[in-house]
């Protein structure tokens, strides 16, 4: 024996050379002398010994794993195909008008300025009376909606995103659905004209 | 257990099934499962976790353009996905262990006794890594069986390194003194 004995955690380390070189150095060379040391480092060794063995190799037989292996890869196609299901539903999902909820406000909000923008491009500017010059137009394009009246005009600029979809309808409004992919939050710009 | 050659998967369809797909599994599959299974000790559990490991993997396409990363990417969701399944269930019934054994050995290799014998040893050894925790049983695993060096292992159960060294620690000792119990 000599001096203070190595400690179990140090000795189960050891046995995987998992302890640094110097701390390795030191209990090489204590177990090199100390034998009950030594005697417990043998036993870390043999019961890493029969973990590899029992553990080790091949989980089962050739055959065995071929079946298994094709019916595994067989699951995970069919997996990836029903998730491919799953994405296209959801996409489907995120397309339809939310009924309730925090994203009715958030179109009910924009809605609301829209139509406050509107009614202020409409109202009669003092000492411009006469002749109507020019049509209002609601006009969709891949930037957003809006409302252009002679020079003057409103666009409600959109992301810049393949999920939106622009329609110009002919009873004098345009809509503008924009879908967030990240949260799937739906939002609506909708651009009206009244008389 | 390495395998020398790591496919590429890049596709135009994301989930669309191709040829790169199937090599990417064929190389990786019986490495993951190994893996899998050593820490679960079970046919059935190991099949759908390697199962769901897959199909997560190739839902992330982008994430496995490099080679490195893709089998590193893929030990460390499946060692984690393992530890989350044996989480979820606790105790994890070994009884089902006599079906695989059933196939585990080639024929020709050894008899009947020999075939119990080794089934007796795997038994007893799934006993034992039952008293492991979760953790500790996989650090034991990827560090043991699979000779993992130690900073791998960390970085697949994303821990750090004297933390995986404390669990690969606790799990001989433990391993020692209950196979030395003849639990």
């Amino acid at each position: 024996m000599t001096g203070r004995h190595i400690s179990e955690v140090e000795l189960a380390l050891a046995t995987g050379g998992d302890l640094g070189l110097a701390r390795g150095l030191r209990v090489w060379f204590h177990t090199r002398r100390c034998s009950r040391c030594a005697a417990l480092l043998e036993g870390y060794a043999a019961s890493r010994r029969a973990l590899r063995e029992s553990a080790g190799g091949d989980v089962m037989s050739p055959d065995a794993w071929a079946g298994l292996s094709r019916e595994m890869t067989a699951n995970i196609r069919l997996g990836l195909a029903a998730g491919r299901i799953v994405d296209f539903q959801s996409e489907a999902r995120l397309l339809a008008p939310e009924p309730a909820g925090w994203r009715v406000a958030v179109v009910m909000a924009t809605l609301t300025v829209v139509l406050t923008s509107g009614w202020l491009l409409r109202r009669p500017v003092p000492g411009a009376a006469g002749p109507r010059s020019s049509w209002a137009v609601a006009e969709a394009s891949a930037e957003g909606v809006g409302i252009h009246e002679g020079q003057a005009g409103l666009m409600l600029l959109g992301p810049d995103r393949e999920s939106s979809v622009m329609l110009a309808g002919t009873s004098g409004g345009a809509r503008a659905r924009f879908i967030d992919e990240q949260t799937g939050q739906v939002t609506i710009h909708h651009a009206a004209l009244e008389d | 257990m390495n395998e020398a050659h790591h496919p590429q998967v890049e596709g135009n369809e994301p989930g669309a099934w191709d040829a790169r797909h199937e090599e990417f599994v064929q190389s990786h599959l019986k490495r993951i499962f190994s893996i899998v299974y050593k820490i679960l000790g079970n046919v059935e559990d190991a099949q759908d976790v390697t199962q769901e490991v897959f199909i997560r993997a190739l839902q992330r396409r982008e994430q496995l353009k490099d080679l490195e990363k893709a089998a590193h990417w893929l030990s460390r969701i499946a060692s984690n996905a393992a530890i989350d399944h044996l989480r979820r269930r606790k105790r994890i019934s070994w009884t089902e262990l006599d079906e695989p054994l059933q196939n585990a050995l080639p024929a020709a290799a050894e008899g009947p006794e020999e075939l119990l014998l080794r089934s007796e040893r795997r038994v007893q050894l799934q006993s034992v890594l039952d008293q492991l925790t979760p953790r500790e049983r996989a650090a034991l695993i990827l560090r043991d069986v699979e000779d993992l060096p130690a900073g791998e292992v960390a970085r697949i159960l994303n821990c750090g390194k004297a933390t995986v060294r404390s669990h690969i620690a606790n799990a001989r000792a433990k391993f020692k003194r209950l196979m030395g119990a003849g639990i």
